[in-house]
């Protein structure tokens, strides 16, 4: 029979590194598209979710389970991406055309336009919301912000890709 | 903006169908590499710091209390009598002298150097427990 989460998780915490891999395998993709997302490039996105994985086993006896295991792997996660080149750290957006997940992602598809038009964190906290169904008490957590914030920019974010979208086909 | 939402869940369908391509034998192989390296391995040396900075500190209080004489221990110098009439002429011999005094200096500074150091291997120690998470 196969084991649940808090099962796994109980495991792993007492040294077993088989509970965790098979855990590990459960958020692989999860975390994966979530980081690639944010950050465009495949190789970086992999590379950050095997270090945070890494991360998250030598850690796991601090794991509080209050929170959802995804939600503190995003948090971890968020901290093994590469750091944003200087010369792009003043745009607003994180997409340019070097960026294979633009290309993964067809030219109608929303998330390209909210790439090229949102800030990296109000982008990150759409995509928890929409894409993966987070509740804003865990996007809140993963990204270390208010339960305000997150409101916020969420509405904040849907106006300005609104504004876009009109401005596009209008 | 309800079409804005649904279109969103709905065009997120095509990157949920995104699969990381690493494997979990990669993550496997890297678990098994830490295990064998954190059994192998020699104590890193904040871990030795950390349990001989309270060994140091007690010999470092120690050597503070003991080199240095406590109240009883310290001879008050004898008051000369000095009559009204007698103007004193000469400083009396058994007063401390300029040297006398200021040999304590060397010993203030190295209990100084000492806790200096002390703090400096504290820092280390915190800065490293949070650059290692």
């Amino acid at each position: 029979m196969e084991k649940t989460e808090t099962q796994l998780i109980g495991l792993a915490k007492g040294g077993d590194s088989a509970a965790f891999c098979e855990l590990a395998s459960r958020y692989r993709d999860q975390l994966f598209r979530f980081l690639w997302l944010r950050c465009g490039q495949r190789a970086d996105a992999e590379d950050a979710v095997q270090e945070a994985m890494l991360s998250a086993w030598r850690y796991l006896s601090t794991y509080d389970e209050r929170w959802q295991f995804s939600t503190w792997l995003y948090r971890i996660a968020l901290r093994k991406l590469p750091k944003p080149q200087p010369s792009t750290t003043d745009l607003d957006n994180v997409g340019t055309p070097d960026d294979d997940v633009e290309q993964f992602l067809e030219r109608a598809n929303l998330w390209r336009v909210a790439r090229q038009t949102l800030k990296p964190e109000a982008l990150t906290a759409l995509w928890l919301y929409y894409g993966e169904g987070a509740t804003h008490r865990d996007i809140a957590h993963a990204l270390s912000r208010s339960l305000a914030w997150v409101k916020v920019n969420l509405m904040r974010s849907r106006n300005r890709l609104a504004t876009v979208l009109g401005e596009k086909t209008g | 903006m309800k079409d804005l939402e649904t279109q969103l869940r709905q065009d997120a369908e095509t990157l949920r169908s995104a699969k990381s391509e690493s494997a979990d034998a990669s993550l496997r192989r890297a678990i098994a590499a830490e295990q064998h390296a954190t059994h192998t391995r020699a104590p890193l040396a904040p871990r030795w710091l950390a349990w001989s900075l309270p060994i140091a500190v007690a010999a470092a209080a120690a050597w503070f209390l003991i080199g240095t004489p406590t109240t009883s221990e310290v001879q008050e110098p004898a008051i000369p009598q000095i009559a009204n009439s007698d103007v004193p002429t000469t400083l009396p011999t058994d007063t401390l002298s300029l040297e006398q005094v200021s040999s304590t200096a060397p010993l203030e500074a190295e209990w100084e150097a000492l806790l200096s150091d002390l703090e400096r291997a504290r820092d280390q120690i915190e800065q490293e427990l949070r650059t290692e998470f």
